[in-house]
């Protein structure tokens, strides 16, 4: 925003100065004045901004909310008539901007930061009815809406249903909103329980619904497919991925572990680095920079900070023998070789990620997620495996751990 | 803690307080000031302003005018500067009866207000309990900068409480506010 855009002009800065003056000298007192940080200026921030309540619903909730913060005898009155006339005065003579004047905010801190602050006026006046309403019409109202999300109303035009888990979670989200605003939740009758309607609507749509279709878990013939192409092809990409195919396959990794995903996948959990990897032989700890590192009898991973809240988990796997595709420790071994071997790379050695790779051009890239995704439908469409190829080709791809023991064999050709 | 006293003795002795304010007069008579007048004016009126903490915040037009008219013996006085002199008249007026020594001296605020804006209007409240807001008028929204609003903000509480009479004698009144911008502008507009 320009300086003169965001100035006031200073002619009528010094007008209200001068009638702020003479008042001041008028009356003997003396002003100071303090700044002090926007967050702590709640009372002030919930006043100006929350038109929506009356007075008597605004004191009510701060007190409410801020018993500590808001005076015993805390009330709001309309501002005397002169300094009305005084402000409206002082408007007119300011020119009109032809910037579009934005939507007005809620504060956030009353009505919660999820959800209401950014309503439109419809819904501000919706609020206000549902306030009339009784509980009972509340609920039914409550199961009607529940019916269109069921129905898809709210959704894409290609989806026809929602299952009861979404329906539930949208109901969960809305009830969520309403208790960050401080209020009752919606769903609950007198007795504090779920609205009986509400329940067996959801208990309904579980029954109709169709069971749980688990995923399959790929085998590891699959992974040797992989690792069988790659060397066919001799391709430094095809050696990568299935590297990381394989140390994702040993540790249960998930994607957004190994590989680079879409942002919006990848909020929380980070891709291994290099740190991450320990590798230890007869219980000593074996540095990356080791000549004998592929000699290590056993490899541990450091997860950091994963989806589920838990940190620092380590996970350790032993060395397979002779079996070099498929052995955690040489595999790890590979890769931490094949990154720190990377030069040109600003950041420190132990924080380059597993997933770094150097193409053709020399230009440093990270292995995405959909890269990985399409060479393992590659690998099942080759041949045909002995069960379940339809699974890992239509669906999304997950790594699940299957057992060693009933490893599956490629049919005879 | 504040100062009990009958007689404030901080006040601009009568003759010089005849002798200024008729500088000032013919000035506002003439609207044409000589550069030594001038000069001889902002000395005097700086004088004041160790009684009167708030001619500071009025005074910087003057110096202005006195640099700018350096190679000039004589310059017409424009309107707002003239508005300033008026200001100045009342200030010498209030600083000839005398200054309470609680209005020099710093003490603990008796009256706090916190105030804040936003496009659509000002709300603030006071130490105690007297909450405000005030909507702006739709025909007049989308004129004032937020800065222009806590500006008027910022002044609009103690106004109130001045208007409403709810302050006391000689009150140290201190407004807060999260605008640094209209701070300033309150500090030297």
């Amino acid at each position: 925003m320009s300086e003169e855009e965001d100035s006031m002009p200073i002619p009528l800065r010094k007008q209200v100065s001068r009638k702020f003056a003479s008042l001041m000298i008028k009356n003997n007192h003396l002003l100071y004045l303090q700044w002090f940080p926007g967050q702590d200026n709640i009372i002030a921030d919930c006043l100006f901004q929350d038109w929506h309540y009356n007075d008597a619903e605004f004191i009510q909730l701060l007190t409410s909310i801020l018993p500590k913060q808001i005076h015993p005898k805390f009330s709001i009155a309309p501002i005397p008539k002169e300094i009305d006339s005084f402000l409206c005065s002082i408007l007119l003579q300011l020119p009109k901007r032809t910037q579009q004047s934005i939507q007005p905010k809620t504060s956030g801190f009353v009505l919660g930061e999820s959800g209401e602050n950014s309503c439109p006026q419809w819904a501000l006046d919706a609020m206000n009815i549902w306030k009339l309403l009784s509980a009972w019409q509340r609920h039914i109202m409550l199961l009607a809406f529940v019916q269109a999300v069921r129905n898809a109303e709210y959704s894409l035009g290609r989806i026809k249903r929602l299952v009861a888990t979404t329906v539930n979670d949208t109901i969960a989200y809305i009830s969520q909103t309403f208790r960050l605003a401080q209020k009752q939740d919606h769903r609950l009758d007198k007795d504090k329980k779920t609205c009986i309607l509400i329940q067996q609507t959801i208990c309904g749509y579980k029954n109709q619904d169709p069971g749980v279709k688990q995923m399959k878990a790929i085998p590891v013939m699959l992974i040797r497919m992989i690792w069988k192409l790659a060397k066919l092809t001799n391709a430094p990409l095809g050696i990568a991925i299935a590297q990381l195919v394989t140390l994702a396959f040993f540790f249960a990794m998930r994607s957004c572990e190994y590989s680079k995903m879409s942002s919006e996948e990848s909020k929380r959990t980070e891709i291994i680095c290099l740190r991450n990897i320990h590798f230890y032989r007869n219980n000593r700890l074996v540095p990356h920079t080791s000549p004998n590192l592929h000699n290590a009898d056993m490899v541990n991973i450091t997860f950091e900070f994963q989806k589920n809240d838990e940190r620092n988990e380590s996970v350790g796997m032993f060395a397979a023998g002779a079996d070099n595709d498929m052995c955690p420790v040489k595999v790890t071994t590979a890769i931490v070789r094949r990154v720190r071997g990377y030069t040109d790379i600003g950041a420190d050695i132990n924080d380059r990620k597993v997933n770094l790779f150097k193409n053709d051009k020399g230009k440093m890239t990270e292995i995405t997620s959909m890269t990985i995704r399409k060479k393992l439908r590659r690998a099942a469409t080759s041949k045909q495996p002995v069960s379940g190829k339809q699974d890992w080709v239509s669906k999304p791809w997950r790594l699940v751990l299957t057992p060693f023991a009933q490893e599956p064999r490629w049919p005879s050709s | 803690m504040d100062l009990q006293h009958e007689d404030p003795g901080n006040h601009t002795p009568g003759n010089k307080y005849i002798s200024w304010t008729n500088q000032i007069r013919k000035l506002l008579e003439i609207k044409l000031v000589d550069r030594d007048e001038l000069r001889t004016l902002n000395e005097r009126l700086n004088h004041v302003s160790a009684i009167m903490p708030l001619n500071r915040h009025f005074m910087n037009r003057l110096r202005q005018l006195e640099t700018a008219m350096e190679p000039y013996e004589k310059y017409s006085i424009r309107i707002p500067l003239l508005e300033d002199l008026k200001l100045h008249l009342d200030i010498l007026t209030k600083a000839s009866q005398g200054i309470s020594m609680n209005l020099l001296t710093y003490r603990e605020p008796k009256r706090g207000y916190q105030t804040d804006a936003c496009e659509y209007g000002i709300g603030g409240h006071n130490t105690v309990g007297r909450g405000y807001r005030w909507k702006i008028p739709y025909h007049l929204l989308g004129r004032a900068h937020i800065n222009v609003l806590e500006f008027l903000g910022e002044l609009v509480g103690p106004c109130i409480d001045i208007i409403e009479g709810t302050l006391g004698q000689e009150e140290y009144i201190l407004s807060m506010g999260d605008s640094s911008t209209a701070i300033g502008w309150i500090h030297r507009s």
